[in-house]
């Protein structure tokens, strides 16, 4: 009767798996779509051509290298920041890579500073970390973010929104506000409101960059990053998820919302990020970056204002 | 050869099958309810602060995560049977966790904090399809847990060992335990198995497991 009932009881539970999941793809749920899409991008890793091998540049004041999502590496004269480091094959054990990450880790110079926006998994990879540990020589998070960081061997520390930490050699890293969210896990949520997630500004030898991070349309925190740094060069600012926009608008920003920040923070020059490495919405490959042109040429923003790199691609916007 | 188990209460089972509880121990609570009196008054008092602070502390999504049933297929001599575990952490240390924080959770433990490396106190509530009897089928199991971080520091992948006693139909037994667990602890397989005489048994667990 035992073995009867332990059989029956598997075959149940095999439908009922097939009936929920069925029914959720049927009734359109945005969970399982994402889930869909990325399960059928397992194994399409596209390989990028020549990458960099010696990303400090000597005749640069100011340079950024896209390694991929929002993984930038920044130059500020001989200070090397990394952002939001990303090199494993997947986020969040479900959600591969679409493209390499745009620099190999044995090629990445000592880091004089890692930023972490927040706990989400395509920002905050523990493999990743791991990898690049010997690197790092400090590693800034938000309020609320050193629980979810485990034990390294590089020193670590939470900095509040509006407070500068002063780094060795007058390197100057603030966290800002954003609009976004602070969890990992979800249930989290609970205890995590207001706190976890923020942009950086880094300063540095008269020059000064903005991290975006990963935000929703803040036009009050970007009015007051602007009345504190009113010289900002280079503004990092994401510009997908797009799809589906009644979802995303709470948590992220659209082209056109990017091209509001960047006016808002009266940034020099805005380079793109967050975009076609990981499937994390309903966008067509390549759509931020059409919605981007469009939105720059009806914006009527100067073309030379808004670099679009490649993943790998390193720019060098103020030379010596 | 005679046996006997001995109980959790201070009584004793024997190869006769009879259960000699002592009769000053009939109708004492159960260790099981008292456990749920204190998660209870826990819960309450944590649910109703407001203070917005950023310790992990009982919500209702949490709580009724915590009602989702792992299930088990128990192996018992010549027979199988359908099972469910739920799971409850009254105390872990962590040493996994970044060397600023609090190492102590009770209760609700984030997932990166349990499976980046740590030693827990668990308790189980059980439900084993063994027996016609069905007030019969439910058990409870407390034990020590360790887990073992192995890719992202445990988010992917963490192994756990463990050891445990199981107040079933009247008798306790001992079990050792193993794990894997992946998605940051989500989805977990585990087997226990128990070498106590007239508990022998294996239970093959699906664990589901939400904080």
């Amino acid at each position: 009767m035992h073995h009867d009932f332990a059989g029956a009881s598997v075959l149940m539970m095999r439908r009922l798996v097939w009936v929920v999941w069925l029914a959720l793809l049927s009734t359109g749920c945005i969970a399982t779509q994402f889930l869909s899409r990325n399960l059928a991008a397992f194994g399409q890793l596209r390989t990028v051509a020549h990458k960099i091998e010696n990303p400090v540049r000597p005749e640069a004041r100011l340079a950024v290298l896209w390694v991929g999502h929002a993984t930038v590496l920044i130059q500020i004269d001989d200070k090397i920041l990394l952002t939001d480091p990303v090199w494993t094959r997947t986020v969040g054990q479900i959600s591969p890579r679409l493209v390499e990450p745009g620099i190999e880790v044995r090629h990445l110079p000592p880091l004089d500073a890692v930023l972490i926006s927040h706990m989400h998994f395509d920002h905050l990879s523990l493999g990743s970390l791991e990898m690049i540990e010997d690197k790092v020589r400090w590693l800034g998070m938000p309020e609320g973010g050193l629980v979810y960081l485990t034990d390294f061997s590089f020193p670590a520390h939470e900095v509040p929104w509006w407070q500068t930490r002063v780094l060795p050699g007058d390197l100057k890293v603030t966290a800002v506000a954003v609009r976004h969210n602070g969890w990992r896990y979800g249930l989290d949520h609970a205890w995590r409101e207001g706190i976890g997630y923020a942009a950086w500004v880094i300063e540095y030898h008269g020059i000064t960059v903005y991290f975006g991070g990963d935000s929703a349309l803040a036009e009050d925190a970007y009015r007051e990053t602007a009345r504190r740094f009113p010289t900002i060069d280079l503004a990092l600012l994401p510009i997908a998820p797009i799809h589906p926009r009644g979802f995303m608008k709470r948590v992220h920003t659209d082209p056109w919302e990017a091209l509001t920040a960047f006016e808002k923070l009266g940034a020099t020059w805005m380079v793109p990020i967050h975009f076609d490495t990981f499937i994390n919405s309903l966008d067509e490959p390549g759509e931020p970056t059409r919605v981007l042109e469009q939105a720059v040429k009806q914006n009527r923003i100067a073309e030379n204002r808004v670099h679009r790199l490649a993943i790998g691609e390193q720019k060098v916007l103020i030379s010596r | 050869m005679p046996y006997r188990v001995i109980m959790m209460d201070g009584s004793f089972d024997s190869d006769d099958g009879v259960c000699r509880t002592p009769r000053c121990c009939r109708g004492k609570v159960p260790i099981s309810v008292v456990l749920g009196l204190v998660f209870f008054l826990f819960c309450h008092d944590a649910l109703a602060q407001s203070d917005g602070g950023a310790h992990p502390r009982p919500s209702w999504p949490w709580f009724f995560s915590q009602l989702i049933p792992s299930p088990q297929l128990v192996v018992q001599r010549d027979q199988a049977a359908f099972g469910a575990r739920w799971q409850l952490t009254p105390i872990l240390f962590s040493q996994g966790i970044h060397r600023s924080q609090n190492p102590w959770r009770t209760f609700v433990v984030e997932p990166i904090v349990r499976h980046s490396g740590s030693l827990e106190w668990f308790v189980s509530p059980e439900y084993l399809a063994l027996g016609d009897d069905m007030p019969r089928h439910f058990g409870v199991r407390t034990g020590l847990r360790s887990y073992w971080p192995l890719i992202e520091r445990g988010d992917y992948l963490s192994l756990s060992f463990g050891t445990s006693a199981l107040r079933f139909q009247q008798i306790t037994s001992v079990a050792y335990e193993t794990g894997v667990h992946v998605l940051f602890g989500l989805v977990g397989f585990m087997t226990s198995c128990s070498p106590t005489p007239r508990a022998q048994r294996c239970i093959m667990t699906l664990q589901v497991r939400v904080f």
